[in-house]
């Protein structure tokens, strides 16, 4: 497991991009590319539409509208999502799922029996984080039990869906110390060997493979390698058969371990160990951000055909208006986004456009990344602590501007 | 004055289940059902009077079982009706009740024996076969007892006999009873357990905290924790601590032994008074709740009795018993202390009934009670208590009167919709139903269904790929539309942006007061203060009129536990709180939600009509498990209007009870869909369509009149929800009905282009394939007593060790019901999934449990 963010050195922002926002910033930065216009709501809720205004494409953390909230809340139920693959004869390893309240001594029991070393990870959420990927005894699975008593919120690497399941339950308690609800459940998995693989699936069709030097979200790795050119056909057509075995996604990312990547699976040789209703380009950026940002335009895409909307060719510098709603200190924020545009080489201008209502507006020119980066900072709360509810980017003709600058 | 010939007769009788509050006698954190008996009667000169009793039915401590028990006391209560009593004088009265209470002990020996002849045959196994054996030997060595049904329910009749006779006499029960011991001391044991130095290190703990000159005997209650040989040398132990003066010279413990080891209770007191005689200290064993009979205590007279006894009237089977294991112990062993003991989870009648007995026992040397008051000889009448409908009121699970009143809803108000399905639906807990109804219209429609968990199931045609749910999160709707939906400053600039009505409103830092004043102007008041990630209402100020109220509403917030947060200011909207239902682009649901209240018919009181309105929603299936509460908010409001629980408010009149208009707070739901105004409506569709891939929606508005067209009142939409509850307007409490999980079925097999039937089936023939840990827990009995309760005919067998199968074949809502059950299963089992298709109905009669499939099925649909 990893608790920090990605640390790659990049340009000033993107440094701090976390991977659970990769996705969304990677599609909202190809649709800029693409000259479309976006409107951001909390939350990685990314609106996209053509300049006419005769198309709208909607994201959830770069998950299109076709991705049913059925599909993904059984995608973040992996006693569900396991029990839908093995009904679609997908192979999985062997597991089941207990409850910290009264099911440590029969997970116990159920790890013996299945033989360390065992994966053990959160049986409801986020998918690929927080995942024990080689507990190698009863102290280490101690260990991560332990771990998995922390109320989510507290832990270090605990990431949410926005349309995620809401606790209702009471926390428990346990000698003093505040601890998850007892009906928590995990699940405990057979480690099967083998190479780690991450396919991503768009639309049916297998988009990416990435060889990855340990499971993601487990740690900080060497980067992965892209095979996606190498993967042999039966291995790709084992993702997408895990895809349409839990209906409704337009877009997973699975996880297969096999043997090997360049053979044919047979029976023992290759299981989804892990899967989620999320791109996970978080991954793939750490191949080459050239791929993710790839990977996001696909996605984009796709969607933009389905919905019969011509793409542009994508442009690596664009000009926006910039207009940003509800931002309680607006002159904080003003100066924030100003210091971090000029950080990122943008130029342009950003002003208070109605100081009662809390609207900043103005222009941004440059990289699509950085602008894209900037407002979903600005969203998260992740500009100096400034936040606003809403951002909109209208494409428009280039200015001439030298810097970026607040203007009054 | 002549008194022949003055009697009372019992005109009607209640029988009032409630749950206690859990922890709401102190003694521990359990809930506990109990039943209030109210008897009301005719006195001599036509006054009213009222008996009230509490009865305890604690399953085999008092000989009760669950329904069989409250069955009994309602055929019980039946047969009052019309009995006289003679108020003559006190012995004839009481010769009368104990005649009454008699013939109820007798018709508990034939209900009881009723009751194990009609038990289903369960199959039999050599370890039940055994049990029974050894069962007959234990009874025929005297180590257990004759079983005597029904006794705590008895206690909670007989108080309430005795309480309404004494009151016709106007004595008070003790009176009535007999005055003799005139007063005892309150008592609480040491709560012992397993362990010799446990239970010493917790007596010399107790005694460092005791006067030293206390002549009182230091109680613990071992609850039959010790094995004999340990209990023999921890009285040795004792008696040797109490002559080193490390403990009292007093010292009392009760029910050393388990029940089956009774007999040891005489040779352990034997032990302690040779010990303890010569060093002048006294330890007296107690007989606890091994002994609660007459055969019992004679069994235990025979070898030589003990120290002490304890008598807890509910185990006893009421006072008049209580009474009698006093007098005989004492006949036996002048010597021998009596105490007597509360059930936990008493209410205030209950303690009662036990003071008075306390002051009429022949001696009384210690009473365990919940109360601190003193036990002395009570003025009376009666019981001298009153209806505990504050403890209760909102607690009440059932209602019974006694003979049937002509008007069962003889409320002022509206007469509220009953549905029959409850039964059926109500065993799968208070979420259970929102995540059965979709299923329910999907099986009707002939779709095959597999459940994973309570909310979670998936439908399929067999053609198409299945469809999947959880609770009201479906196919239908996107993963997009949730997301903005449970994010309300979201939804409402998106709202805002697509011109629908929505409260103007925004977020300002913490602290930025200059500001939020600018915007109030400019929106204009009145206006709402909330922190910006509020819960459950903390800091929130409505209502504000001008800037004075504004800044207390911000100290009022920086005062609040969210004040260090960013806040909100809104328009506030002055309208009454509807929520809409949307599929598709049609409103195919509207109700209105008020708060919790009850409507006065100038005869009843508060508690009463809350009562009845409770039970009302007992038999609704979305509110059964949401009464309207007798909380702070209840005692506010009728604190504010100068009201009780026992005012009697004017026909007519509408009390209210909550601030709020939530249905989970008791509010009521009134279906209002007919009389929605179309622009009504159509603001709804405009809001639900703003949202991407929002198929299913609640639409929370706020409307001053739904009859009125939009741009004549002050409406805004406050909340959409892409996930709402299907039940709040699937069942409304008042007016028609709406079959909301019928139509969102119907939009999916339309959506989804799935082979489906035209019409909804009556009907059901199911196979349910139940797999997980299901065998060797009980399960196929706990679903042919299902069965068998809900009507509905088939099989169930064991497949292997991991699978049962079942055949269900009955009404749509009752089998529907079943195999939604089914992923509960009995306590024990741990079901992981359960498959459900449509068959042919079989040739089937009632429900069996079976080891080869009957028949062969065919498979349909």
């Amino acid at each position: 497991m990893s608790a920090e963010p990605l640390q790659k050195p990049d340009v000033a922002g993107l440094a701090r991009l976390t991977p659970e926002v990769r996705d969304g910033f990677e599609v909202h930065q190809a649709a800029l590319r693409r000259a479309l216009d976006v409107v951001l709501y909390p939350r990685q809720v990314l609106m996209v539409s053509s300049a006419d205004g005769g198309h709208e494409l909607s994201f959830i953390h770069g998950i299109p509208r076709a991705s049913t909230l059925g599909s993904v809340t059984y995608a973040q139920d992996k006693r569900m999502r396991r029990a839908l693959l093995e009904r679609a004869d997908v192979p999985v390893p062997k597991g089941a799922t207990f409850s910290v309240g009264r099911g440590i001594k029969e997970a116990k029991a159920f790890a013996a029996r299945l033989g360390y070393p065992v994966v053990v990870k959160p049986a409801m959420g986020d998918n690929a984080i927080e995942t024990f990927a080689d507990v190698r005894d009863e102290e280490q699975f101690d260990i991560a039990i332990d771990y998995l008593r922390t109320p989510p919120t507290e832990r270090p690497t605990f990431t949410r869906a926005a349309y995620a399941l809401t606790e209702l339950r009471e926390p428990g308690e346990e000698e003093g110390r505040v601890v998850v609800p007892p009906g928590y459940r995990f699940l405990v998995e057979e480690r099967v060997r083998g190479e780690y693989l991450r396919f991503l699936v768009v639309d049916g069709l297998v988009r990416s493979v990435v060889h990855c030097a340990r499971p993601p979200g487990t740690g900080l790795g060497q980067p992965g390698r892209d095979i996606l050119g190498e993967t042999h056909p039966a291995l790709q057509q084992l993702a997408i058969d895990a895809v349409r075995a839990v209906p409704g996604l337009v877009v997973a990312s699975v996880d297969i371990v096999a043997r090997g990547y360049q053979r044919p699976v047979s029976p023992d040789e290759a299981w989804v160990v892990e899967f989620s209703e999320r791109p996970g380009l978080a991954v793939q950026a750490e191949v080459a951000p050239e791929l993710s940002q790839q990977l996001g335009d696909v996605i984009l895409s796709h969607y933009a055909t389905a919905d019969g909307l011509e793409l542009d060719d994508p442009r690596d510098d664009v000009a926006v208006e910039f207009h940003a709603e509800a931002i309680p200190d607006l002159d904080g924020a003003v100066e924030a986004l100003a210091a971090a545009g000029r950080d990122l080489g943008l130029t342009g201008y950003v002003e208070i456009r109605d100081r009662v209502d809390g609207t900043a507006a103005g222009v941004m020119q440059g990289a699509p990344q950085h602008i894209a980066w900037l407002s979903e900072a600005l969203l998260d709360g992740k500009l100096g602590g400034h936040r606003a509810m809403l951002v909109e980017e209208r494409q428009r003709e280039r200015g001439e501007f030298d810097s970026f600058v607040v203007s009054s | 004055m002549n008194q022949s010939g003055r009697a009372l007769t019992v005109h009607r009788a209640h029988a009032i289940a409630y749950r206690t509050p859990p922890g709401g006698t102190g003694r521990s954190s359990q809930s506990f059902g109990n039943y209030l008996v109210k008897i009301e009667a005719g006195g001599p000169e036509g006054e009213r009077l009222v008996g009230i009793g509490e009865a305890h039915p604690r399953g085999g401590e008092t000989g009760d079982r669950g329904r069989d028990s409250w069955d009994f006391l309602l055929d019980v209560l039946g047969r009052l009706d019309g009995l006289s009593l003679p108020l003559t004088d006190r012995a004839s009265a009481l010769v009368a009740v104990r005649a009454v209470i008699e013939e109820a002990h007798a018709a508990a020996r034939a209900a009881a024996s009723e009751r194990a002849r009609s038990a289903p045959a369960a199959p039999t196994s050599l370890k039940r076969t055994v049990r029974g054996w050894a069962r007959q030997l234990a009874g025929r060595a005297g180590r257990i007892d004759d079983p005597i049904a029904f006794r705590g329910t008895l206690f909670g009749i007989e108080t309430a006999l005795l309480d309404v006779v004494a009151r016709g006499l106007g004595v008070s029960v003790a009176e009535l009873l007999g005055v003799r011991s005139g007063k005892a001391t309150l008592s609480t044991p040491l709560v012992g357990g397993s362990g010799i130095d446990r239970n010493l290190a917790l007596l010399r703990e107790a005694a460092v905290g005791r006067d030293g000159t206390s002549d009182e005997a230091l109680w613990i209650d071992l609850r039959g924790g010790l094995n004999p040989p340990d209990a023999a040398e921890l009285v040795r132990q004792v008696v040797g601590a109490a002559s080193a003066g490390e403990l009292p010279r007093h010292v009392v413990l009760e029910q050393p032994v388990r029940m089956r080891h009774r007999h040891q209770l005489t040779a352990l007191q034997r032990k302690a008074d040779d010990a303890g005689r010569k060093a002048g200290v006294e330890v007296r064993v107690m007989a606890g709740s091994s002994v609660w009979s007459r055969q019992g205590l004679d069994r235990l007279i025979a070898r030589g009795g003990c120290g002490a006894l304890n008598i807890r009237p509910a185990a006893a089977g009421g006072l008049l018993a209580s009474l009698e294991l006093a007098d005989v112990a004492l006949e036996a062993n002048p010597d021998v202390h009596i105490y007597v003991s509360q059930m936990e989870g008493a209410s205030a009648v209950a303690d009662a009934a036990v003071r008075q007995l306390a002051v009429a026992l022949p001696r009384a040397d210690g009473v365990r009670v919940d109360t601190t008051d003193p036990v002395s000889t009570p003025d009376g009448p009666g019981l001298d208590v009153g209806e505990p409908y504050e403890w209760m009121v909102d607690r009440i699970t059932d209602y019974v009167s006694q003979p049937t009143p002509a008007e069962p809803a003889a409320e002022g108000g509206p007469t509220p919709n009953v549905y029959t399905e409850v039964p059926f639906l109500q065993p799968l807990g208070p979420n259970g139903t929102k995540g059965h109804l979709l299923e329910r219209e999907a099986l009707a429609l002939g779709l095959s269904t597999t459940r994973f968990s309570k909310g979670a199931f998936v439908a399929t045609d067999n053609v198409h790929d299945p469809l999947v749910f959880k609770w009201s999160r479906s196919p239908m709707s996107s993963a997009v539309s949730l997301a903005l939906c449970t994010h309300k400053e979201a939804t409402r600039m998106r709202l805002a942006r697509a011109g629908v009505p929505v409260p103007k409103g925004r977020t300002f830092a913490n602290g930025d007061y200059t500001s939020a004043r600018a915007y109030a102007e400019r929106i204009s008041y009145p206006v709402v203060v909330k922190p910006a990630m509020g819960v459950r209402g903390i800091g929130v100020v409505a209502n504000i009129h001008d800037e004075h109220e504004l800044d207390l509403a911000f100290r009022q917030l920086e005062d609040s536990k969210l004040g260090s947060q960013d806040f909100i200011v809104e328009q506030h909207i002055t309208g009454r709180d509807y929520r809409i239902v949307v599929v598709g682009d049609d409103v195919i649901a509207a109700i209105l939600r008020e708060p919790a209240s009850v409507v006065g018919d100038g005869q009843h009181s508060i508690a009463e009509l809350l009562v009845r309105k409770n039970l009302a929603r007992r038999l609704n299936p979305h509110l059964w498990g949401r009464p309207i509460k007798y909380d702070d908010a209840a005692r506010y409001q009728l604190q504010r209007v100068g009201m009780t629980l026992d005012s009697v408010p004017e026909p007519g009149q509408r009390v209210l009870l909550s601030n709020t208009c939530s249905l989970s707070q008791g509010g009521d739901s009134i279906d209002v869909l007919d009389e929605l105004h179309p622009s009504i409506k159509e603001a709804c569709v405009r809001a639900v369509q703003a949202v991407p891939g929002l198929a299913f929606c609640g639409v929370d508005f706020l409307l001053e009149d739904h009859t009125k067209p939009i741009d004549e009142q002050q409406a805004g939409i406050c909340e959409l929800n892409a996930h709402a509850a299907i039940g709040n307007c699937e069942y409304p409490l008042y007016g028609k009905p709406r079959e909301v999980a019928r139509t969102f079925i119907q939009e999916c097999v339309r959506r989804f282009d799935l082979v489906a039937h035209e019409e909804r089936a009556e009907r059901l023939a199911l196979k349910l394939t139940i797999r997980g840990r299901v065998t060797g827990v009980g399960y196929r009995t706990w679903m042919q007593r299902r069965a068998e309760t809900f009507g509905v005919q088939g099989w169930i067998r064991n497949v292997n060790n991991r699978t049962v199968e079942a055949v269900l074949i009955g009404d749509t809502p009752a089998a529907s019901a079943l195999a939604a059950a089914a992923v509960l299963g009995p306590k024990n089992a741990l079901p992981t999934s359960v498959t459900t298709v449509h068959v042919e109905p079989p040739d089937v009669d009632g429900f069996e449990i079976v080891h080869r499939a009957p028949q062969e099925l065919v498979h349909v649909g």
